[in-house]
């Protein structure tokens, strides 16, 4: 199935019918399936803060087996512990009664992990997930094991229940490539959803790529070019989240304790370059960065009490801040 | 870069020039017109020449740098291609064309996707000309008001005539005290300190269009030439001249000619070949000459005398020394009288300047036909007498003034005698000044009144008339009334040697004549 060579017409074609191939499982929430591609993509990973019941993980197991790659879910809870989800030794008695450690892997081996509900787990074994995800490698009984590519992890929160969960820190959250919400379906698609899943058809899901695919569309994001004034764009946008910087916006200086780190702008690069790619275009846009903003910056953002006593989320305080430092324009009066 | 993407870009560059020079134009334009506006202002509240062509010129030189400003701005590359991807939306595709341009892979899908962009794109798209409505419709306001008040009727309209006129006038007095200035300069070197003054007056007087600046560098210009006039100049000159013409009526010698030193310096060469009787007859000349000359040129008269009491005595080279020192003397007397003349005649000069630019403020002397005497008598006379210089000026017939005769007395022991006049008119009409007459007070230029003393509101200047008061001011004395004292004094003068007896008869003549003349006027 895999291609020698990958050009930028068939990754728009691929990722579409990726897409499409989801939409036939997924009712509605093309930003989402949008915002998980992306990061399969660029090779990060994915934070979806939603209530139960919205298909979070039916998203990703239809993702696997549309990609046709092993998928795995860990539903955590406070018990959770490290080596739940990285796996551990275990003792083994061969054919010879010699007994043996041997590694068995966790669910983390897998190209895709569905880290159900992360903030119930406790920190340490958020901790492990979140090494995990940034080292790409485990390490287990004195030997580091590669973790398979692509790798994608997606981290769900409750926002409701916050009572007995430990909330991801700011540095763990820096790790998450983008953020979706995953919001409630329109009537139209819960109708939509109701037929299908109250009945006896279940859909046939065709396999449309495969790991090298992946792999190969994942180099080719990282080959798109970027040109200078963008990547000037999305620093002037990281940049403004910070409230000591000159030129930030009111919201960041009322609301903002701390901006998004360097992280930030590799996220909207990134992702930018994924957007482009997905539209057909061979270039990263202005308006690619400030399109993935959102995604890419609102939980990097560290807010303070008055946010909350405000009733101020952080897309507000984005929409805000894209308010604040426009796009570049030509620079000569008169031109747009 | 491809083809059509750098067609494009250069269409789009030229937008940019234009729409750079549209939205600068509206950006400044309320401002020119608001300054326009105030100019205009100015004009109505100053006599200032330059507010309207400023307020003209303001807007002009505004677009003329804005043009200019637009055709030489430079407008990079990288600049035109952001503001095509802005204006056509093409998301930064001929950006990443410029900046891609030589890559391989996807620098070239990048340059055929600008190309193909390009094919269907127009600069007038990418870059629409900017328009503020309320930036024009401000100035349009602003502008209005300015033309309006441009247009209607300026009450400083005729307060700049006046001031061109100003100019103008103080222009011709400035060259009228040049030509003075050159006239002065061909006396020679006697009056070259006065001439430079002169000159440095009119340049002066270039350099000022108020005429009540004028007034006041003419008035300071004759001010210090007066100061270089000795109190005692006019008996000065009345003495050299006359020395110089009863000698070039008489000669001093048989055969002598020339000036009175060059006279009496071949007098003292002939002192040998003379007669005894010759020598006695050039001693009561030599003492004549000496006593005429007592009054104003005293080292001259002492060497006469004694010149005249060496003849008288027989010792020769004793006059023959006394003759050269008197011709030295003379001499000396005659240069210093001629500095002293250019003096005097640059100060009147400067006087009349200040007199013109004075009249010029009082809207007098424009077009009306008036007139300023200046008179320039040279007297000639012995002995105590009456001097009489007239100033015949010619003005125009409606002009008071002009023509008006200064007479005066000379009581004081000054030589005088009858003068001749020399004046000229500064009347707007521009005549030519007057030839030299004597002043006939009963038949004289018309608008004299026939009196004597008096006629004249301008100002007089009487030379060789010896230290009386001037004509001018309210003396105004009637001509039957002083006549008779008059001659009775000319005639006692005619007794003395105070009159040269070559200018006795002209002396009785003149008084005849105004004799007759008043009986008439009584009859």
């Amino acid at each position: 199935m895999s291609e020698p060579t990958m050009t930028p017409e068939r990754y728009a074609t691929i990722a579409e019918a990726i897409e499409s191939e989801i939409g036939r499982v997924i009712v509605g929430q093309r930003d989402l399936v949008r915002s998980v591609v992306t990061c399969l993509l660029s090779e990060g990973h994915a934070l979806l803060e939603g209530v139960p019941g919205l298909g979070k993980t039916m998203l990703l197991k239809t993702l696997s087996e549309v990609v046709d790659l092993p998928f795995s879910r860990v539903q955590f809870t406070p018990d959770l512990m490290p080596a739940d989800i990285v796996g551990t030794q275990v003792l083994e008695e061969d054919a010879d009664g010699r007994r043996t450690f041997r590694f068995r892997p966790g669910p983390v081996f897998a190209s895709f992990v569905l880290a159900d509900e992360v903030n119930r787990a406790t920190p340490k074994t958020q901790s492990a997930l979140l090494e995990a995800m940034q080292e790409r490698s485990v390490t287990a009984g004195g030997a580091t094991r590669p973790l398979p590519r692509p790798f994608l992890v997606m981290a769900t929160q409750n926002p409701l229940e916050m009572e007995g969960t430990y909330p991801l820190p700011e540095a763990q959250l820096d790790r998450f490539l983008l953020k979706a919400h995953v919001p409630f379906p329109t009537a139209d698609d819960l109708v939509t959803v109701l037929e299908r899943t109250t009945g006896t058809q279940v859909e046939q899901l065709r396999s449309i790529a495969d790991a090298p695919t992946i792999m190969a569309m994942i180099d080719l994001t990282r080959q798109v070019p970027v040109p200078t004034h963008v990547l000037r764009h999305a620093v002037d946008l990281v940049i403004a989240t910070h409230p000591g910087q000159p030129g930030a916006a009111k919201a960041v200086i009322s609301y903002v304790r701390f901006g998004a780190s360097p992280r930030g702008a590799q996220a909207l690069v990134l992702s930018g370059k994924v957007r482009a790619l997905l539209d057909g275009r061979p270039n990263v846009s202005i308006d690619d960065v400030r399109a993935m903003a959102p995604a890419a910056l609102r939980h990097r953002l560290v807010l303070g009490y008055e946010a909350s006593a405000d009733g101020v989320g952080a897309d507000q305080i984005i929409a805000d801040l894209l308010a604040a430092v426009p796009a570049p324009s030509a620079g000569v009066r008169g031109a747009p | 870069m491809g083809e059509r993407t750098g067609a494009l870009l250069t269409g789009i560059r030229r937008r940019l020039r234009l729409a750079w020079a549209a939205e600068t134009v509206q950006m400044i334009v309320p401002v020119v017109a608001v300054i326009a506006l105030l100019l205009v202002l100015v004009g109505r509240w100053l006599p200032v020449s330059w507010a309207e062509p400023g307020a003209v010129a303001a807007p002009l030189a505004a677009l003329l740098a804005i043009i200019v400003a637009a055709v030489v701005l430079r407008i990079p590359d990288s600049i035109v291609a952001r503001a095509a991807d802005r204006g056509l939306g093409t998301k930064d595709a001929f950006s990443a064309s410029l900046q891609f341009a030589g890559d391989s892979g996807f620098g070239a899908r990048i340059q055929e996707r600008a190309d193909h962009l390009a094919a269907s794109a127009r600069p007038v798209d990418a870059v629409p000309m900017p328009v503020h409505r309320r930036r024009i419709a401000i100035a349009a306001v602003v502008g209005l008001a300015a033309i309006g008040l441009a247009v209607i009727d300026n009450p400083q309209d005729s307060a700049r005539q006046q001031r061109a006129a100003d100019a103008a006038a103080v222009d011709r007095i400035a060259a009228d005290v040049a030509a003075e200035a050159e006239r002065l300069n061909g006396q020679g070197e006697s009056a070259r300190s006065a001439a430079e003054r002169l000159e440095r007056l009119a340049e002066e007087l270039r350099g000022t269009e108020s005429l009540e600046r004028a007034q006041e560098l003419a008035v300071a210009a004759a001010n210090e030439l007066q100061r270089t006039i000795s109190p005692g100049v006019l008996a000065e000159k009345a003495a050299t001249q006359g020395l110089k013409r009863s000698l070039e009526t008489a000669a001093l010698t048989p055969g002598a000619a020339g000036a009175a030193a060059d006279q009496l310096a071949q007098a003292a060469e002939a002192l040998d070949g003379m007669s005894e009787a010759d020598q006695q007859a050039l001693a009561e000349r030599l003492e004549q000459l000496a006593a005429s000359q007592e009054a104003g040129d005293p080292a001259t008269a002492d060497a006469l005398a004694e010149a005249a009491e060496a003849l008288a005595s027989g010792d020769l080279s004793a006059a023959r020394a006394a003759l050269g020192e008197a011709a030295q003397a003379a001499a000396s007397a005659s240069a210093a009288a001629a500095s002293q003349q250019a003096a005097g005649d640059a100060a009147a000069s400067a006087r009349q300047a200040a007199e013109r630019a004075q009249d010029a403020q009082r809207g007098q002397g424009q077009g009306q036909g008036q007139g300023q005497g200046q008179g320039q008598g040279q007297g000639q006379g012995q002995g105590q007498g009456q001097g009489q210089g007239q100033g015949g000026g010619g003005g125009s017939p409606s002009g008071q003034v002009g023509g008006g005769g200064g007479g005066t007395q000379t009581p004081a022991p000054g030589s005088g005698g009858a003068g001749t006049g020399a004046g000229h008119t500064d009347g707007a009409a521009g005549q030519e000044p007057d030839t030299a007459t004597i002043f006939d007070p009963v038949s004289g230029t018309p608008g004299e009144s026939g009196t004597v003393g008096g006629g004249t509101d301008g100002e007089t200047e009487t030379v060789g008339k010896g230290d009386g008061a001037s004509g001018s001011g309210s003396r105004r004395v009637p001509l039957s009334e002083a006549l008779a004292e008059y001659t009775a004094r000319a005639t006692a003068a005619l007794g003395t040697t105070a009159v040269p007896p070559s200018a006795r008869d002209l002396v009785l003549a003149y008084f005849d004549a105004l004799q007759r003349q008043t009986d008439q006027g009584d009859g």
